[in-house]
């Protein structure tokens, strides 16, 4: 392939718009969680892949986790930390849904609701979540920090001080 | 000419691509890396704070045993202990819900239980209404401490305006350990 060819894909404009996308999906889907610490702690433990001491300081902790890598994201501070963590996460996922899958568990996703009568994970759960480690790998890759707080702070404010 | 034009472009975007430099991209990852820590750190730190403060916070140590999770599924349910349930059988006063799948329904169930999984209650609304209405306490039960199906029946009936229905926690185990009558063979 040629660079001409890739270069709409390296696209750092694509990066904001993935960036703008996911920080906003992880803010929400950490919020959502953080609403019913129970509700997602029940949801983590139908995986039946967590030993049971893991269960409830991970349904606190990492709600909070998607909320600042996502607020990150969207608000343009610390991206590449952000994006490697929404990456890291995303990756862990799919292996939790992939092997959940493969053992043909009956569970709902917890992923964007806690409820436990939510559907059940389908491969397409795992579709969306590999599209969504993609997204988290291109804004690793190509984001330049275009619409960002820190790159706003770093022009602005030697005008300022000036 | 217009091969020219694309030679430039072709540039152009070669110049652009260069993010993909191997040195500028150690530097990146090595930032992000620290950042993505920074980042875990202090959502856990936040977590905790928050945690400590608001009403309905998790305790660190939760307990993830079968009997604990049953309690919680039952939650809200009436619950009725074996000599009751017992009682009520002499008495000819309740009509049992098998909620286990038909192959164990029909390896042994409670004597005079009809089987309704979960996912089947509608198709019993009416026969089970019919014997509610008549006096009868309706009772479901499942195998085992943790079993889920049997408050799940439970709900979904009540969810139906079905009066007076309560679980029998482990209700086949016990029924079965105290050598209570039961009959084998299908619905």
């Amino acid at each position: 392939m040629r660079a001409r060819d890739i270069s709409w894909f390296a696209s750092p404009y694509l990066a904001l718009l993935f960036r703008l996308f996911l920080g906003c999906l992880f803010l929400y889907a950490g919020l959502i969680k953080i609403v019913d610490p129970p509700g997602f702690a029940q949801a983590l433990y139908n995986y039946h892949i967590l030993p049971s001491w893991m269960i409830n300081p991970l349904a606190i902790v990492l709600p909070w986790v998607e909320v600042m890598a996502g607020a990150g994201l969207l608000a343009g501070i610390m991206i590449p930390g952000g994006a490697l963590v929404v990456t890291g996460l995303l990756a862990i996922f799919a292996v939790v849904l992939g092997t959940s899958l493969i053992r043909g568990l009956d569970v709902a996703c917890g992923c964007f609701s806690t409820s436990a009568g939510a559907e059940p994970i389908t491969w397409l759960y795992l579709v969306r979540d590999l599209a969504l480690l993609g997204m988290g790998v291109h804004i690793l890759l190509f984001d330049q920090g275009y619409a960002s707080l820190t790159r706003l702070i770093r022009t602005r404010l030697p005008k300022i001080s000036n | 000419m217009a091969l020219g034009i694309r030679q430039c472009r072709g540039l152009g975007t070669e110049a652009r691509v260069k993010v993909l430099n191997p040195k500028k991209n150690i530097l990146r990852i090595n930032q992000a890396i620290w950042q993505g820590v920074f980042l875990v750190c202090l959502g856990a730190l936040i977590a905790a704070g928050f945690n400590a403060i608001r009403p309905q916070g998790l305790s660190w140590t939760g307990e993830w045993s079968p009997a604990f999770l049953a309690a919680s599924q039952r939650q809200g349910l009436e619950e009725i202990p074996l000599q009751e349930a017992w009682a009520s059988y002499q008495a000819g006063k309740v009509l049992f819900l098998d909620a286990r799948d038909p192959v164990s329904f029909y390896e042994g169930h409670i004597q005079g239980a009809l089987n309704v999984p979960p996912g089947e209650a509608q198709n019993y609304l009416k026969q089970v209404m019919a014997r509610a209405r008549s006096g009868l306490a309706i009772i479901a039960y499942c195998d085992g401490v943790d079993c889920p199906l049997s408050p799940e029946l439970a709900r979904t009936l009540q969810g139906f305006d079905i009066p007076s229905v309560k679980v029998l926690v482990d209700g086949w185990g016990c029924w079965l350990k105290a050598g209570y009558p039961i009959e084998k063979g299908g619905r």
